[in-house]
């Protein structure tokens, strides 16, 4: 898998419509640790977002 | 991402090392698109500016203390070499965008980290929703892309940073890769 072992901090997820989250998903599917990053406002609609992704990805 | 505190603490709260960054951030008040390109104010172009371009460098500058030799910065891009309809003042921003991931890959390269953008056609985001006249853009695509476009489908955007995120491309930094159905490369 093309990101075996990687760690890589996502932002820009919004909701699953975002291109972020397409990216987030892949990586996850490419073998990457995905961190999302959700600052002030919209923390909570990442949160839920990140629910979606096939594994758990922690917000930071 | 214009919170220098929230900047600060980054390290920290990513508890470890990092190997890649995808920067997905742009904002522009509703001034600063639509049309009014004339007559929007410095204000509102300052904070399209700092969101859209300058945090480059600053999610960049906070990831760096994590972030590993061989590691890789990706930003989602929407080309702005040349003027588009309504995207006025986002649209010099995305050139600063493009111009400061030129500055970063120059300065970030000696520590072995890649500095590289993806081009993307236009995709329906809640960003793209957000931008009046989007629908200029998808009449564009659907007329000159070679390969066609769905501007439902993000996929092959996302694929395209997942291998700019791997070792794929250990040699490639600076570089704004089209990921548009071949719109760019075409003139009518």
């Amino acid at each position: 898998m093309l990101l075996d072992g990687k760690r890589i901090l996502v932002t820009g997820v919004l909701n699953d419509a975002s291109i972020a989250f397409s990216v987030a998903r892949r990586a996850q599917e490419e073998g990457a640790e995905v961190l999302l990053s959700s600052f002030g406002r919209v923390r909570s609609l990442t949160e839920r977002t990140a629910r979606r992704l096939p594994a758990p990805a922690p917000l930071v | 991402m214009t919170n220098t505190d929230d900047l600060a603490a980054l390290p920290d709260r990513v508890g470890g090392h990092l190997d890649g960054v995808l920067h997905a951030i742009g904002f522009a008040p509703p001034s600063c698109l639509g049309g009014g390109f004339l007559d929007a104010p410095w204000e509102d172009v300052a904070v399209a500016l700092q969101v859209s371009a300058y945090s480059l460098k600053a999610l960049a500058v906070a990831a760096l203390p994590v972030l590993d030799a061989g590691g890789s910065i990706v930003g989602l891009d929407f080309d702005n070499t040349q003027a588009w309809p309504v995207y006025d003042w986002m649209g010099v921003a995305k050139s600063a965008f493009e111009s400061t991931a030129r500055y970063l890959a120059r300065d970030l390269g000696p520590k072995g980290i890649r500095v590289n953008l993806v081009a993307a056609g236009p995709i329906r985001t809640m960003a793209a929703k957000s931008i009046p006249g989007f629908e200029a853009f998808e009449a564009v695509w659907a007329d000159r892309a070679p390969l066609g476009w769905d501007i439902r489908d993000p996929e092959p955007v996302a694929r395209a940073c997942v291998a700019l995120l791997s070792d794929w491309f250990p040699m490639t930094t600076g570089e704004m890769l089209h990921v548009d159905g071949g719109v760019h490369a075409v003139g009518a």
